[in-house]
């Protein structure tokens, strides 16, 4: 009688799992679809539509345009890539964060604490600084990413006490030179005021302005790392538990956390070097995931990216719609929003039934 | 599976373990007592390898401990460590299935684990807001669960109900029972009587006694390890030794 | 263990080709674009030459650096900007080239202007850019198919200059005079580009009368005996914003024979000490502060005891580079030395030139 009945109370979380995941997926591809059909310039549907079925690979030769080429270029070149990179970004932090929340076991951290967005920061106002044009149009994305994976190399590197990292070690490690990097940054901006407004910009994150060709570079490394951490969901749960635990049931601790952090570090730094530093989003939605779906990473990890990719781009479609014809850092957006859910979260973890 | 533990020498600064060397009888229950601070946590997390001895050898069966892959290891050593870190949002249940992680094949599924340790009614609980109590058993059935000859526990029984304590308790036992060498740290020298079968005493690092429970637990050598006077009560129930001026009411 | 290894070194590997691809991309296009011409290499290097060819088939050329300004264009050939066609579909986001291009008779060609850019008013044709709480979309760019955008650096961001040049061939010209002389350039620039060249050059002609008027009538005010000003700009945290060497406002005041004490070039910060240290005759407040804060920031300023505080009337024409500081120099002039010059003795604009504007371009220069 326990067996059949746990089969069903099974086969029944089961197909619950999967209509929730199933709801959101359509939920991601409907606003997806929906975020292209809105920004400041109206164009009509049909003419959207066309612009659709224009893209699609040989079908498209036999459709009549009935859009002009400004319609066209706004669709396809400017409010396509940014629909998508607000969901890849989105979706690289939420994972992300799940992965360092895992790794640090503490609720509070996301992965910008371990140096990727001092990093980031420090590599773009470097390139913003000497107007770097080694990697032409790129050269802002190009450093920032390097940078931040350098940073957080330090950060791990400075951890290690006696073969091991422990983790509360490389918190306060990547607290500290996060806070010396800054107090670089502060200098080299400055020294230049001019390169205040352009910093500035960075620093609050905009979507604005990405690329395909950027956007394809960053969403295989999102995915490369995504697919990482995905295969090591298990190891990330036994870390929760403590590193004694974790490696009393035989996982390997220490590769663990540097696969995760190196995963991490390079997706995050991949999604922040196109779009500058978005809060919130890695703190924030790995929560609502673990909430939504249980702890356990092998759901927290894609749908947490689930999750992720909607709350970015709901939010970039706030930015690009909220005030007409300007468009707000989008960061500020996901800091609006994300504050008060951070509040809520913060009385539900206060109350213990979420980690005490 | 027989563990022995071959002049281990572990130093932090100003605490150490030095020159300890037990072999664990298979089969038995090695109760690890003494003072605060003795190092018995220590020399637990350094018998499944957490912790690296700076000298001398583990060895597991005929294998030294440091050339087994973490894996291996814990297909043979399970742990109950004391402290656990609450995870987020985990079932009791996913909990005890992480222990599964190096297992090759189920003998013994998780909730039959927990039906062990008769807990099968918290599967679904969250684990953080289980009671300290209840957290233990969660803990121990996933040791259960993971079906290692060696299982090391850490004051399995501190903080505990009596009615906790006892099934705790039964558990140790039936676990002996069933072939299992269970390794456990306690401080409490009437547990160490009641349920070991071998006892090793430490102080500030070091062996003072170690062999049969009969053998080691004497007043002298419980007076050294503990600098307290001590005498035997008798017809106490389980409890045998008490500090000789503690009157019995 | 093997895996470990092996997923790391996968991990190093996407670093580097990932990291990689964005310059071998950038390198690879470069070289196509010596080769081909149908390079779309991605890169925001300055631009400095302009060819334009007129409607006569003359080619002009001009170099950018003169009027302290560069482009951005799609696949730049030699680092030269060709157009081989006026420019008639003009975005501006900067209000001293939106009024020279009306001067010029060449509004007509503006699609749109910043929320600034208040002379002329706009008409119902231009498109209006507000930008006072986020940036400009580009979509709303696009949707006009500009054939350029004007604009001063900081306005976009490096990611949003790259779509906007490399992915929708929009080119980016930021113009941002220093000197008089550069505004001017900036005037027979715009008339290139516009193929409004002769009337550029009467501009110009007017911009030169005036100015040899003014030197004129200040001419026996000798060096000794100008007015020392400090140009309260506005309050910074750490000092005050004001304006230095190789900025035309310096030159405006010289020209108005005023004697900045600011020696820094720029648009530098300068702290309340160094004021007070100066101690200039009077203090230049801008339209856009006031009298409190000025207190509140340099205190015991002996011009502020005296009340040596002479408040500019119209921003639009003090702090904008275009041909109507004039205007705002011959204001200057008569603020500190009345009995030399009077507002009323610049010559009149339509009647030098001839160009007839019907917005007056000095109207409300004292208001």
């Amino acid at each position: 009688m326990v067996d059949a009945e746990i089969t069903e109370n099974r086969n029944r979380k089961i197909s619950l799992f999967f209509t929730k995941a199933s709801l959101l997926v359509v939920f991601l591809v409907v606003s997806v679809i929906y975020s292209t059909f809105i920004g400041s310039v109206t164009i009509p549907v049909q003419n959207i539509a066309s612009i659709y079925l224009k893209q699609i690979p040989f079908f498209g030769n036999f459709v009549s345009a009935g859009y002009t080429y400004s319609q066209y270029e706004i669709v396809v070149l400017i409010r396509e890539p940014e629909v998508l990179a607000a969901v890849v970004v989105g979706a690289a932090l939420a994972i992300g964060g799940t992965s360092v929340q895992s790794v640090f076991r503490n609720p509070i951290t996301e992965p910008y604490i371990i140096g990727i967005s001092s990093g980031a920061t420090l590599g773009a106002v470097i390139a913003l600084a000497t107007s770097t044009t080694i990697f032409g149009a790129y050269s802002v994305q190009f450093l920032s990413f390097f940078t931040s994976i350098a940073v957080v190399f330090v950060v791990y590197f400075l951890s290690f006490r006696t073969g091991r990292v422990p983790p509360i070690y490389l918190l306060l490690t990547g607290i500290a030179i996060s806070l010396f990097i800054s107090a670089l940054v502060g200098l080299i901006l400055f020294s230049s005021r001019k390169l205040q407004n352009e910093a500035f910009a960075w620093l609050l994150g905009s979507l604005s302005g990405i690329t395909w060709q950027e956007l394809g570079l960053v969403t295989l490394l999102v995915m490369i790392s995504s697919l990482i951490l995905g295969t090591i969901w298990k190891e990330l749960d036994a870390l929760q538990m403590g590193e004694p635990h974790a490696r009393s049931i035989g996982v390997n601790v220490e590769k663990t956390k540097l696969i995760a952090l190196t995963v991490t570090t390079v997706g995050v730094s991949a999604a922040v070097s196109i779009s500058g530093l978005i809060g919130f989003v890695g703190l924030v939605i790995p929560h609502l995931a673990r909430i939504v779906f249980g702890g356990s990473n092998r759901k927290v990890l894609p749908m947490s990216a689930l999750f992720g990719g909607i709350f970015l781009l709901i939010s970039d479609d706030l930015a690009r719609t909220l005030v007409h014809n300007e468009i707000l850092p989008v960061g500020i957006i996901t800091g609006l929003i994300g504050v008060p859910f951070f509040m809520y979260m913060l009385s539900r973890i206060s109350r213990g039934n979420y980690v005490s | 599976m027989s563990l022995k533990l071959d002049h281990i020498g572990y130093n932090r600064g100003s605490f150490s373990l030095r020159d300890i060397s037990i072999s664990v009888p298979e089969g038995s229950i090695l109760g690890i007592g003494g003072q605060n601070g003795s190092g018995k946590s220590t020399l637990l997390k350094l018998m499944y390898g957490f912790y690296r001895p700076d000298s001398g050898r583990i060895f597991l069966e005929k294998k030294a401990l440091s050339e087994i892959s973490t894996r291996e290891i814990s297909r043979n050593i399970a742990v109950v460590n004391q402290e656990i870190s609450e995870p987020f949002n985990f079932t009791a249940l996913e909990v005890v299935k992480l222990s599964g992680y190096s297992r090759n094949d189920e003998t013994i599924s998780p909730l039959e684990a927990m039906e062990k340790c008769g807990i099968s009614h918290l599967s679904n609980r969250t684990f953080s807001e289980l009671s300290g109590g209840e957290k233990r058993l969660v803990i121990i059935a996933a040791a259960v669960y993971q079906d290692a000859k060696i299982i090391l526990m850490d004051e399995p029984t501190a903080f505990l109900d009596v009615d906790k304590e006892e099934r705790v308790k039964a558990i140790i036992r039936n676990l002996n029972e069933d072939g299992r060498t269970l390794i456990l740290v306690l401080h409490d020298i009437n547990l160490l009587n009641s349920i070991c079968s071998h006892v090793v005493l430490l102080k500030e690092g070091r062996i003072i006694a170690e062999g049969k429970k009969e053998t080691v637990l004497t007043l002298e050598n419980l007076e050294n390890a503990y600098s307290t006077r001590f005498r035997i009560l008798e017809d106490a129930g389980p409890y045998k030794f008490a500090p000789a001026d503690y009157k019995l009411m | 263990m093997k895996r470990n290894i092996q997923i790391i070194s996968v991990i190093v590997i996407v670093i580097i080709v990932g990291g990689s691809a964005f310059g071998i991309e950038h390198y690879l296009n470069n070289s196509n674009a010596s080769n081909s011409s149908k390079s779309t290499a991605d890169t925001l290097t300055p631009v400095y030459n302009v060819n334009v060819t007129e409607a006569n088939g003359t080619v002009e050329s001009f170099n950018l650096s003169n009027v302290g300004g560069y482009a951005y264009i799609p696949s730049p050939q030699n680092g030269t900007w060709d157009l081989n066609h006026t420019l008639s579909r003009i975005v501006t986001l900067i209000p001293s080239v939106t009024a020279t291009l009306y001067a010029l008779h060449s509004y007509n060609d503006v699609i749109g202007v910043d929320q600034y850019s208040v002379y002329p008013a706009p008409t119902k044709n231009v498109t209006v850019f507000n930008f006072e709480i986020g940036s400009i979309p580009l979509e709303s760019i696009t949707n006009l198919t500009p054939g350029v955008v004007v604009d001063t650096s900081g306005t976009f961001s490096t990611q949003q200059l790259n779509q906007l040049v490399n992915v929708l061939h929009i080119p980016y010209l930021v113009i941002d005079p220093g000197t008089i002389s550069q505004i001017e350039n900036q005037t027979t620039l715009l008339g290139y580009l516009t193929g409004t060249s002769n009337n550029a050059n009467i501009i110009n002609s007017w911009m030169n009368y005036n100015i040899q008027n003014l030197s004129n009538d200040l001419s026996n005010i000798s060096s000794s005996s100008e007015y020392s000003v400090f140009y309260y700009l506005y309050p910074a945290s750490d000092g005050i914003y004001t304006a230095g060497p190789g900025t035309f406002i310096n030159q405006e005041l010289k020209d108005a024979h005023l004697n900045n004490i600011v020696n820094v070039t720029g648009y530098p910060v300068v702290s309340a000490a160094t004021v007070a240290n100066a101690n200039p005759d009077y203090v230049l407040l801008d339209q856009y502060t006031n009298e409190t804060t000025l207190n509140q920031t340099i205190q015991g300023l002996p011009a502020e005891k005296q009340n040596h505080i002479v408040q500019i009337a119209n921003d639009d024409f003090f702090s904008e580079p275009n041909f109507r500081i004039v205007y705002s120099m011959y204001w200057l002039a008569e603020q500190f030395y009345p009995h030399n010059v009077n507002l009323s003795d610049v010559y009149s604009f339509n009647k030098y030139t001839g160009l007839n504007l019907s917005q007056q371009p000095g109207v409300g220069v004292n208001s």
